[in-house]
């Protein structure tokens, strides 16, 4: 059925086809930094499928968000039917006589009476679905496009970091105090910018000093991080073994 | 969709396995050709293999009369790979996906292509 009969065919040359091959880059370098000062200590390398693919892929970055905000919906619309019976069963006017339409009960969707026919009820479930491999390129290519950006600042312990007193290989804040995200955002210049810390596990001291930023600084723990958080943000302060965890998790 | 709320009472999920983290290479350990700015891309690419070990050129039909050979995982310059393709058949009718990496040619030319990849990129 498929048979093909390719009548332009030409002979293929017997000299060895000439491909330009060369070998893809592997790995990326990202600095190891120190916290609150951000201060630069060391390189560490990170993979380049994962942080440098040339082509960010925005269909399946739109995909994924799209995914997530379905999966978020709480599916709580509810709308009254003929089923819920608000009014009575009387029937309204005689089947024969009255020289009008014939008309049952008051629960009829057709009249004027807030029901509808075939009307949502909750609870219902919008959550669609994606390919894994889908949902894992886009959070490659989310992760990745910030880290060009410049965007990812990495936390870390890492061979030669020497901290200082103040510093500290992960992201918390030495001390329980409101004053301290807003301090963090006015040394580091980051009025007005939307902030995302990803953390190893739930650090009190970062949640509490960060609550008074209010919808400009998230504090999420590694495995709540979704495509979403990431693009939104406009600085992503992320620990080394949160970082590690994700290229395991969503790598293909 | 989620399942319904009896299949999700009635129904025990087997632990998952532990995610494997990225363990990071230390930095002697790379050569500096391995770095981004090794050059790639700008005449050259790369078609890596399948994890069977074939080319990952395959016959495509759509709306089961529609042909076309599509080859896949093409990194770097494709428009480059492209030309080298017709330098060897000036009569493939070759179109491009540079976002995903992707090469169609019209009609089934997969033998053909392969036989290319075998001489030329191994």
């Amino acid at each position: 059925m498929f048979k093909q009969i390719r009548t332009l065919a030409t002979q293929a040359s017997n000299a060895k086809p000439a491909f330009h091959i060369g070998q893809p880059p592997q790995y990326t370098l990202a600095s190891l930094r120190t916290f609150p000062s951000l201060e630069p200590h060391t390189f560490i390398p990170l993979p380049a499928k994962f942080f440098a693919a040339p082509n960010v892929r925005r269909d399946q970055l739109w995909s994924a968000v799209v995914f997530e905000a379905d999966k978020a919906r709480m599916g709580s619309g509810n709308v009254p039917t003929k089923g819920d019976k608000p009014f009575s069963n009387r029937k309204l006017r005689p089947q024969k006589g009255t020289g009008n339409a014939r008309l049952g009960d008051a629960n009829s969707p057709h009249m004027d009476n807030g029901l509808k026919p075939f009307g949502i009820k909750a609870p219902h479930d919008w959550s669609t679905d994606l390919p894994t491999k889908v949902y894992a390129q886009a959070m490659q290519h989310a992760l990745g496009s910030k880290y060009k950006e410049g965007k990812l600042y990495i936390i870390g312990e890492g061979e030669g970091v020497k901290k200082h007193e103040s510093d500290d290989s992960s992201i918390d804040f030495k001390y329980d105090h409101e004053s301290q995200g807003p301090e963090f955002v006015k040394r580091h210049n980051l009025q007005n910018l939307n902030l995302l810390f990803i953390t190893e596990d739930v650090k009190s001291n970062l949640v509490a000093g960060t609550a008074s930023l209010a919808k400009k600084a998230d504090v999420q723990v590694k495995e709540d991080v979704e495509v979403r958080d990431i693009l939104k943000a406009n600085r992503i302060y992320i620990e080394l073994s949160a970082l590690q965890w994700l290229i395991g998790k969503y790598s293909t | 969709m989620r399942p319904t709320l009896f299949a999700r009472a009635s129904h025990f999920p087997f632990p998952k396995a532990v995610v494997p983290r990225y363990t990071i290479p230390s930095l002697e350990s790379i050569p500096h050709t391995a770095l981004v700015n090794n050059g790639f891309g700008e005449g050259s690419y790369f078609i890596k293999k399948t994890k069977f070990n074939h080319w990952p050129v395959y016959k495509k039909i759509t709306n089961q009369s529609k042909i076309t050979t599509e080859i896949k995982r093409i990194e770097g310059d494709i428009e480059l790979f492209r030309r080298d393709l017709l330098k060897l058949n000036p009569d493939l009718k070759i179109t491009v996906n540079k976002t995903a990496g992707y090469v169609n040619i019209k009609g089934d030319v997969v033998e053909e292509i392969k036989e290319y990849f075998n001489e030329g990129l191994n």
